[in-house]
């Protein structure tokens, strides 16, 4: 082989990226489960499913760490390979939230105080359409060297990461909303639930954090 | 048998072999960023290959092996003995065998061309000194050699950069595509045209004009681009519902593409590498038949000597080669691989009517570096770069080490 193109031009990592996007929203889609479960009061629907969401998550972490491999210092990209790897960070980092959740709910014995029950399934409902939004950014990366991270394509994109911001945003007011609910409650649940559950409440509001932190990153792409 | 005929079947053999590593290794790198995309199956670019780089050997690769085998150094410091020439230019040919050999075994990147020159170069120096050399000519080829990456890359830039600005990244990429993509095709096929016609095959009277040759390459082009405006308007003809289904969808029109630009770059490449194998072959053949003078006429027989090898070569070994790179290049879109190799094939076959042995190889690296710097490539090993600066500063030495110790062996002997 005389100048072996196939060393020249190293392997794509933005479909693995989809690819772990894709893996952490399967991650994040069983929590809806999980908590469902908790509110039947289904306790052993809800060990096993904060197990799966454990196993999915070790396997978004095992992705993660492959993704990283295959990008030694020596490469020219099409973006920078700081965001980059960041971007994979806070993309992880929504599949940990899920996880954390899943082992919050299992720590201790829950019940979920009824008039938490809708704001709790409103409260994720938002929050794992931030998850969706981000992954439909992600998905548009590879799509992005088409158009060398300008054009149509690009300004699209922007939009969809205002859209993320903004979704973001009302999850947020969410959390808010169902937390003052919460707190109505302190006088009838123990103190130490009002604390698990303001824990919970937070680790799940993280996820949408997080999933917007991905939006920023892919800004960062479209800015440079 | 008498010293010339032995003389001239080694020659033979040793042209057909280089004739035929160029077709197992090079081609095969060159058709690659085709297979890798999907553009083209496997089957189909081994037989694209066949035909365009047979037609760019025999066709137009008369130009650079008249400089290979007459224009890199004086032929008269010969003297007239033929032999000598003859024996000579066979130790080139195995001086640059034995150094791309010995680079591809340990993985150096090497160029054919910079082999095939520094062995001429070496043997002129052996036989009639530093006056042996044409100073000017080798200058100019060592400023194509700088100019032609560079300017490949700065045309991919370019190319990319209008149909990332035009095409893909507009609202409408799809409409866009239906209009551009004739006009590319017609574009290359104009230029496969111009590069048979316009100092083509003398022998065979087809060595035309500037302008003669415009005039009969442009109505071909234009027609072959009226020709396609139907398979556009068939393969980008659904609205896609997502503006990045559109930008897919016409990714996937531009594979149509690049089988177009692949004809386009095995011609190229047939008509300037077939010279490294053929140029000093026909210098010997001339020297041989019709003595020494110092414009090498390059007949077709020894061409098709050229362009058979590279054909054996490909044939028997170079499929395999094309998988396994095919199998590694995934990372380069379509219109990323399209802009790249169409720059690439314009630079080489400009080269090629200048009558410049150029670097195939060396031209396609900055051609994907150019379009790396449009963002269209998700990553390139820079590192790589390092390992072709030194194979530059080291391969003319070497293969003129080479060739010079050949040539003082024959001069012994003979």
């Amino acid at each position: 082989m005389r100048i072996p193109l196939t060393r020249l031009i190293a392997r794509n990592p933005f479909p693995s990226v989809t690819d772990l996007m894709a893996r952490v929203v399967a991650c994040c889609d069983d929590v809806p489960v999980l908590i469902d479960a908790l509110i039947q009061g289904d306790q052993a629907t809800v060990v096993t499913m904060a197990k799966q969401i454990s196993t999915k998550e070790c396997a978004c972490d095992a992705a993660k760490t492959a993704l990283r491999d295959a990008l030694p210092s020596g490469l020219f990209m099409s973006v920078d390979r700081r965001d980059l790897l960041q971007l994979v960070s806070q993309i992880d980092d929504i599949a940990d939230c899920a996880e954390d959740v899943g082992v919050l709910l299992t720590l201790r014995p829950f019940t979920v105080p009824p008039p938490l029950v809708e704001p709790l399934r409103e409260l994720l409902h938002e929050v794992l359409e931030t998850v969706r939004i981000s992954a439909e950014v992600v998905a548009n990366v590879d799509v992005l060297l088409a158009s060398g991270f300008g054009g149509a394509v690009a300004k699209e994109t922007m939009a969809l990461i205002s859209q993320l911001g903004r979704q973001e945003h009302e999850a947020d007011k969410r959390q808010d909303r169902t937390a003052k609910i919460l707190f109505q409650q302190e006088d009838v649940i123990s103190p130490v639930s009002i604390f698990m559950w303001s824990k919970v409440l937070n680790k799940i509001g993280d996820m949408a954090n997080h999933a917007e932190n991905v939006g920023d990153r892919v800004r960062l792409f479209l800015a440079k | 048998m008498d010293a010339a005929s032995i003389i001239m079947v080694f020659a033979a053999l040793s042209g057909l072999y280089m004739a035929w590593s160029i077709g197992a290794n090079d081609v095969a790198n060159a058709m690659g960023t085709s297979v890798g995309s999907g553009a083209l199956k496997f089957s189909h670019a081994i037989m694209i290959a066949m035909v365009f780089e047979f037609a760019g050997a025999f066709f137009a690769g008369g130009t650079v092996s008249q400089t290979v085998g007459g224009g890199i150094i004086h032929l008269r410091v010969f003297e007239e003995n033929a032999l000598l020439l003859a024996a000579g230019m066979t130790g080139c040919l195995l001086a640059a065998s034995s150094w791309l050999h010995f680079a591809s075994y340990w993985g150096i990147p090497v160029s054919t061309t910079q082999s095939i020159v520094g062995a001429v170069i070496g043997l002129g120096l052996v036989v009639g000194g530093p006056a042996a050399v044409d100073g000017r000519a080798v200058f100019t080829v060592g400023v194509a050699w700088v100019l032609s990456p560079l300017l490949a890359g700065w045309l991919s830039y370019l190319c990319f950069q209008h149909l990332a600005r035009h095409v893909l990244g507009s609202s409408d990429p799809l409409a866009r595509i239906r209009r551009v993509g004739p006009i590319l095709v017609g574009v290359i096929v104009s230029s496969l045209v111009l590069g048979v016609i316009f100092r083509g095959n003398a022998s065979l009277r087809l060595s035309l004009e500037l302008g003669t040759s415009a005039l009969i390459a442009v109505p071909i082009g234009a027609a072959a681009a009226f020709a396609s405006m139907p398979v556009f308007r068939r393969l980008a003809s659904r609205k896609a519902e997502s503006l990045p289904d559109q930008v897919r969808m016409a990714e996937r029109v531009f594979q149509l593409l690049q089988i177009v630009t692949a004809c386009y770059l095995a011609f190229a490449h047939g008509s300037n590498d077939v010279a490294n194998a053929i140029g000093p072959l026909a210098a010997i053949f001339h020297a041989l038949h019709d003595g020494i003078s110092q414009t090498v006429d390059v007949s077709s027989s020894v061409l098709l000597v050229g362009a058979v090898g590279i054909l054996l070569g490909l044939a028997s070994y170079g499929y395999k080669v094309m998988a396994t790179i095919g199998r590694g290049i995934t990372a380069l879109t379509p219109s990323a691989g399209f802009s790249a190799v169409f720059a690439a094939a314009t630079v080489i076959l400009f080269g090629t009517k200048l009558g410049l042995p150029v670097s195939a190889s060396h031209i396609m690296v900055g051609a994907v570096i150019g379009v790396g710097l449009a963002r269209s490539v998700a990553a390139i090993n820079i590192s790589l770069l390092r390992s072709i600066l030194v194979s530059w500063v080291v391969t003319v030495p070497v293969t003129a080490s080479l060739a010079a110790g050949l040539a003082w062996g024959a001069q012994y002997l003979l």
